[in-house]
């Protein structure tokens, strides 16, 4: 039997008359990186908060590491911890005030907490800022005190937030790999929202769509690609934009295409099987090509088939 | 845990050290408090008043720092997370609404024992006016008004976290307003008609009486130091159950994830 980090059964939150989740189950295993996705207003953050104890649900059951969130807040929030993007802190503090701060919140008890944290400064390379204003530090540096007061109780349940956001490749490209080495170093459970589909492709094992306060799909990426049938991406460049494509109609395994101008978009199931048919079958309509591009469908491909739907 | 309690005096401290105008609040307003209103009793006096004038405005100078800084401290303890805004990380920790009020109120307490001790070696030294002559009941009536004031400040959290932020203005704006009804500066006999009823359902008009007739200033209320303790007390519990209610109310409507 798995043990789950996070149970939902059929949880509803509304804000006055609007809905904002409309029945969402789901179960999450623990020491995994899972990912919610879904478009601006999906009802992510809402979902993020009722988890974190920010908020609190209108119905449904919710268990976080086996506890209910009405009755047992102080003790979940004792295992787990959030981080958000743009984040803020005290701007007056140091990174070292505000990790001493937020211990101390946690009931982290000296001689622990100084230990604890001089390990997060000198593991997020935060060492020659540590005495630093907050708000005289970079952007990057910030969301790596973010994260570094996301971990200063070693939670078992982390929620990260748009962590990566507006940050340089290279920092979100450090605080990427941090992440990814705590389900195998701390046993933690992440539980991440991002824009950044490719950051949520490379970190998740699994993932949840939301749309309008539903799951819409949820899995792994692998498994949705099947789900919505196209894992692979045709790109034909033409050099006529009047083409009659019926033909492709006939090509079993196209899963669907459109026109742009003269870029004709393909999905299919398998990519060079067909990248060989429909090739031939244009070229005995005498239509010139132009260039041809294959590509792996991305979560990105897939978000977006998923959420226009 | 100690630790969540002291985290929240932990803020309130560092937060005064860094700040010149966190420092102002405990050193520059109330000896303008007490210089402005206590040359002026003096200037009376030296027209034709009584000695007297001087002691009776200076407890009012005094007492009134004190509820001003208890109040202060449990209110800055949440609007520091709101104009720096992270409260969200504040409402996500374990620490609880107890925590957070013997956190901030610790720190109220002290700094406004801190600021009393030094006015009132100020008042010696330029008024020759002690406060603390009046013993127990001093600290009694002062042990009131910090319940009292952080019952208010208990009041204004829950509006603020609940409602909308701009309720901070009651921060600033209540404790004129609860000077008016005391009588700082005048017997609270003075009052008109309802603002005189008004007046004694404050404990802050008890203590103050209190004091007073400690210093010969006859009131004519039995008991002030009983009935200000047990109203205070009526408040306290009040204020924790609204307090309660306005993160619950947070909670349920969205604005602890929208800072």
């Amino acid at each position: 039997m798995p043990e789950y980090a996070i149970d939902l059964k059929d949880i509803r939150k509304s804000y006055g008359k609007e809905d904002i989740l409309k029945g969402i189950t789901l179960k999450i295993e623990k020491n995994q990186i899972y990912g919610i996705l879904g478009p601006n207003g999906a009802g992510k953050s809402t979902l993020l908060g009722i988890l974190s104890t920010l908020l609190t649900h209108d119905s449904g059951t919710v268990s976080i590491l086996g506890m209910d969130p009405n009755t047992e807040r102080s003790a979940i929030a004792k295992r787990t911890n959030i981080s958000t993007g743009a984040t803020s802190f005290f701007y007056t503090f140091t990174p070292k005030e505000i990790l001493k701060y937020y211990g101390l919140l946690y009931g982290i008890r000296q001689p622990q907490l100084n230990n604890k944290i001089d390990e997060l400064i000198r593991d997020l390379n935060i060492t020659s800022f540590e005495n630093q204003k907050f708000s005289n530090l970079s952007t990057g540096m910030k969301q790596k005190i973010a994260l570094a007061k996301s971990l200063i109780n070693d939670p078992e349940l982390l929620f990260l937030d748009e962590l990566t956001i507006g940050l340089d490749v290279e920092v979100a490209k450090d605080i990427r790999d941090y992440i990814r080495s705590l389900p195998g170093k701390k046993g933690t459970t992440i539980i991440l929202t991002s824009h950044n589909l490719f950051e949520i492709e490379e970190l998740c094992e699994k993932i949840a769509i939301i749309k309008q306060g539903k799951i819409i799909a949820e899995g792994s990426v692998r498994d949705i690609k099947k789900d919505i049938q196209f894992e692979n991406t045709i790109t034909i460049a033409l050099y006529d934009e009047k083409v009659d494509l019926a033909f492709l109609e006939d090509i079993k395994g196209i899963i669907d295409y459109n026109q742009s101008g003269s870029e004709l978009t393909i999905h299919t199931k398998e990519s060079a099987e067909y990248a060989e048919q429909i090739i031939s079958r244009l070229k005995e309509k005498h239509t010139r090509i132009k260039g041809l591009e294959i590509t792996k469908t991305s979560l990105e491909d897939i978000f977006l088939k998923i959420t226009k739907r | 845990m100690l630790e969540t309690k002291y985290a929240h005096f932990y803020k309130l401290y560092r937060m005064t050290i860094k700040s010149s105008g966190e420092k102002a609040w405990l050193f520059v307003y109330p000896l303008v408090g007490l210089f402005s209103i206590g040359f002026l009793a003096a200037y009376l006096k030296s027209v034709g008043g009584v000695l007297s004038t001087i002691h009776f405005v200076l407890i009012g100078v005094i007492v009134w720092s004190f509820y001003d800084l208890c109040q202060k401290a449990p209110v800055y303890g949440l609007l520091f997370d709101i104009w720096d805004h992270c409260l969200k990380h504040t409402i996500a920790s374990p620490a609880t609404v107890y925590d957070f009020i013997i956190g901030t109120g610790s720190f109220g307490l002290v700094s406004a024992i801190f600021t009393s001790i030094y006015l009132t070696i100020i008042s010696i030294i330029v008024f020759d006016f002690n406060i603390y002559s009046a013993g127990p009941t001093a600290i009694i009536a002062l042990a009131i008004i910090f319940i009292f004031a952080t019952s208010v400040a208990l009041s204004i959290n829950s509006l603020i976290i609940s409602r909308d932020k701009e309720y901070m203005t009651l921060t600033w704006a209540i404790p004129g307003v609860i000077m008016i009804f005391s009588g700082i500066y005048y017997p609270v006999d003075f009052l008109p008609g309802i603002a005189k009823d008004i007046s004694y359902i404050l404990p802050t008009t008890y203590s103050i009486i209190a004091i007073r007739e400690s210093f010969g200033f006859s009131s004519g209320v039995a008991h002030p130091l009983i009935k200000g303790a047990l109203i205070s007390l009526v408040y306290f519990i009040a204020s924790i159950k609204i307090y309660n209610l306005g993160i619950r109310s947070a909670k349920k409507t969205g604005t602890t994830i929208t800072d």
